[in-house]
């Protein structure tokens, strides 16, 4: 255990330092550099913000500089923001990309695997069949058209729900149904898939034998075995879930880091997109790593080797 | 066949009866794999309707600038957000009248093409008789005719020889005559019935090129990696690892601001390459790590094969071992995953143009016209055919490949023969 843990921080150091040098050689070597405008700037002030941003010390000295700024967890100010660090700008997207996140992962996880155990006892069933296409069409419908329909059907049209805006509860719901419908999708094949398999196992037959409801054998005995798929998900999921909550937090114009992220990419912010990359590259990782651990506690098998 | 006498002291019966044995089996065909492969997909109705689907779309979109559609580009403030109609409209020129400023004079395009070409004709039988500096002067005023002032280029966007040579089937054929807005205009009043067909090329062309690209790499990549084994197998699947547990989605929108400066564009304009081309070779360049999995895992369990100790007997060397014995062997599985990394790869373009920063206009996508849909839909006017019908098309072509994908891997999948 202690193992897998020590080699998932140097693998994650690694990965977070490949990124790094990735975006700052992607940056100084672009032609023009972070301060180039439409219209140019005067050259006392020029002068003034290369000198505070070190930009005629050495490559590598404001590689490496940079390099332990970011270890440090400080990235600096923004470029574009007045004011503002980019540690600030993500404290306070963060909250709102984070609760979207876990609202849509709450979401797909109890729908999924809800219609992936019916639809995997009542077999060939019009649950099974109903349940599996909408499975389907969730998986393949892009999320963006997603949101787009919905935010035309349920609030332009129907008017169920605002438009924009953060912070109440039905500002939420309908993001969070948008960002987690197509993983319900594939979380439902997985749990059908895998409690079709933990169904025919002997086990299963010796609780039905020794007269379990059936309630009890597929809560408490098959649901377990089934789950591992799902969990080992979860991980790639996650790295779905940041992506599309650019997509939603744009549509719905929430305030989240997706949107700063966007922002930042557009305003050629380069502090602020290569801070916000290392964060979702740490997040991704980190959530990889937990899922890796907790499937290493589901099945005792898997921590023993 | 019947001829062929069978040796021995045996009966003429027997002899009869051995000799219907042999016409028998001479008529009993061996099927290959991937005849057995066909057999399977084609009892698939799912994935044989995906797959007509989808050559119909391929077709539209290559014959796109034959069929009567209206133009993707020509803007007419008259006909903003105009709903879906089936109102006859014809392929429009706008033309500044010569003699009231104010007025644009509309002109069918059949109409503009004859005169076009008779100004051109004028210019030729002026150049047969000019000489010296008014030659060169009429010769590059010929020129401009062609690459700038032709009418096509103001009705569509940048046509090439091949678009233009259909445009003119199309006038031969159809005239002036559209298809009315059966989608509806947008907010500059261009067909989007129009834009989503011309669309269909970008995005389908997303997929096909980014699609290669990831082929290439992946392949070479996993089947140097799985030949060599040992540590080499041990470095490069270690760097596919960490690439893996990369995010590039936002290093990709990053890298795509970057190029949509101008100062990048010029330099990437002098090695000969647009914006659009390099955003699929990007898009292609971070989707090729399954596929280099798969083809190592592949290649690993095949390199121990006596086909491939023969080969080298014989003399062949490394490089023709990996692309000419064992790739080949890995095509089933390459081609399963081909169709699934191509939605992949769709998806992943629409998903950036609608993000703004993928497709740039004139260059129309289908993740662009959702966007452009979204960005001007308002509580007060609820323009949903600007997102529905980009959306939807989108939809079902991604439906339709992952449908085939999945028919293909089942069909391709030894253990589901004589199901």
């Amino acid at each position: 255990m202690i193992r897998l843990l020590l080699d998932r921080i140097v693998t994650m150091a690694i990965t977070l330092w490949v990124v790094f040098t990735i975006t700052f050689f992607l940056v100084r070597f672009t032609p023009g550099g972070p301060f180039m405008e439409e219209k140019p700037i005067p050259d006392a002030i020029r002068r003034t913000i290369e000198a505070k941003f070190h930009m005629h010390d050495p490559l590598w000295k404001q590689y490496s500089r940079h390099l332990w700024n970011t270890a440090c967890l400080d990235f600096g100010p923004s470029y574009k923001m007045e004011d503002y660090t980019v540690n600030e700008i993500i404290a306070e997207g963060f909250p709102v990309s984070a609760s979207l996140g876990i609202f849509a992962m709450v979401f797909a996880i109890i729908l999924g695997v809800t219609s992936g155990v019916v639809s995997a006892v009542r077999r060939y069933s019009a649950y099974d069949y109903g349940f599996m296409t909408v499975a389907i069409l969730g998986i393949a419908v892009p999320n963006f058209v997603l949101g787009s329909l919905a935010i035309i059907l349920f609030v332009f049209i129907l008017g169920w729900f605002p438009a924009a805006g953060w912070g109440t509860l039905q500002q939420i719901i309908l993001p969070a149904i948008c960002l987690g419908l197509p993983f319900a999708g594939y979380i439902a094949r997985l749990t059908r898939t895998g409690m079709l398999e933990v169904l025919n196992q002997d086990y299963i037959r010796t609780a039905y034998a020794k007269g379990l409801a059936p309630v009890n054998v597929i809560m408490k005995h098959a649901l377990r075995g089934a789950l591992l798929p799902v969990v080992s998900y979860l991980g790639p999921a996650t790295a779905g879930i940041l992506s599309g909550s650019l997509v939603l937090e744009r549509i719905f114009v929430l305030p989240g880091m997706g949107s700063h992220f966007l922002e930042g990419a557009f305003q050629r912010d380069y502090v602020l997109v290569m801070g916000m990359v290392m964060v979702y590259t740490a997040l991704v990782f980190v959530m990889n790593s937990l899922v890796d651990l907790s499937y290493a506690i589901i099945d005792p098998r898997i921590g023993s080797r | 066949m019947s001829s062929k006498s069978i040796p021995g002291n045996i009966s003429a019966d027997d002899q009869a009866r051995y000799e219907q044995l042999l016409a028998e089996s001479s008529n009993i065909k061996g099927t290959s794999q991937w005849q057995d492969a066909m057999k399977r997909l084609r009892r698939d109705r799912a994935a044989m309707i995906s797959f007509y689907f989808l050559i119909a779309t391929c077709l539209s979109a290559i014959f796109a600038p034959v069929l009567p559609l209206q133009s993707p580009v020509v803007q007419n403030l008259n006909n903003q957000f105009k709903p879906p109609s089936r109102k006859p409209v014809s392929l429009i020129f706008f033309e500044a009248a010569k003699e009231s400023k104010e007025e644009l004079k509309q002109i069918g395009l059949v109409q503009k093409l004859r005169e076009f070409n008779e100004e051109v004709v004028a210019i030729r039988d002026e150049l047969k008789l000019a000489s010296g500096d008014e030659r060169k002067k009429l010769q590059t005023e010929l020129n401009n005719k062609y690459e700038i002032d032709h009418p096509f280029f103001k009705v569509w966007n940048q046509p090439g020889w091949l678009t233009r040579q259909m445009i003119h089937i199309r006038l031969l054929v159809f005239g002036d005559y559209c298809i009315p807005s059966l989608c509806g205009t947008d907010e500059l009043g261009r067909d989007v019935l129009s834009r989503v067909f011309w669309g269909s090329r970008v995005s389908l062309m997303a997929g096909i090129i980014a699609t290669l690209v990831s082929l290439v790499i992946g392949v070479s990549y996993g089947a140097i990696s799985g030949y060599y084994g040992g540590f080499v197998d041990a470095v490069m699947m270690r760097i596919v690892d960490i690439l893996y547990s990369i995010p590039f989605i936002f290093i990709v929108i990053f890298v795509m601001t970057l190029i949509s400066q101008e100062k990048v564009q010029a330099w990437i304009e002098s090695y000969g390459l647009n914006q659009l081309t390099v955003f699929y070779l990007i898009i292609g360049l971070i989707y090729w790590l399954t596929m280099a999995r798969v083809v190592r895992g592949q290649i690993l369990s095949l390199k121990n094969e006596q086909f491939v100790d023969a080969a080298r007997v014989v003399g062949a060397d490394n490089f023709r071992i990996i692309f000419r014995h064992l790739v080949p062997n890995t095509m089933g599985i390459v081609i399963v995953y081909l169709t699934l990394t191509i939605p992949a790869v769709m998806r992943f373009e629409a998903f950036l143009s609608f993000l703004g920063v993928g497709v740039a206009p004139p260059d129309v996508s289908w993740g662009l016209l959702v966007n452009e849909g979204i960005r001007v839909i308002t509580p007060v006017r609820i323009y949903w055919w600007l997102v529905l019908f980009p959306g939807l098309t989108l939809t079902l072509t991604l439906l339709a490949l992952n449908f085939l994908g999945d028919g293909l891997r089942d069909a391709l999948d030894p253990r589901m023969k004589n199901k």
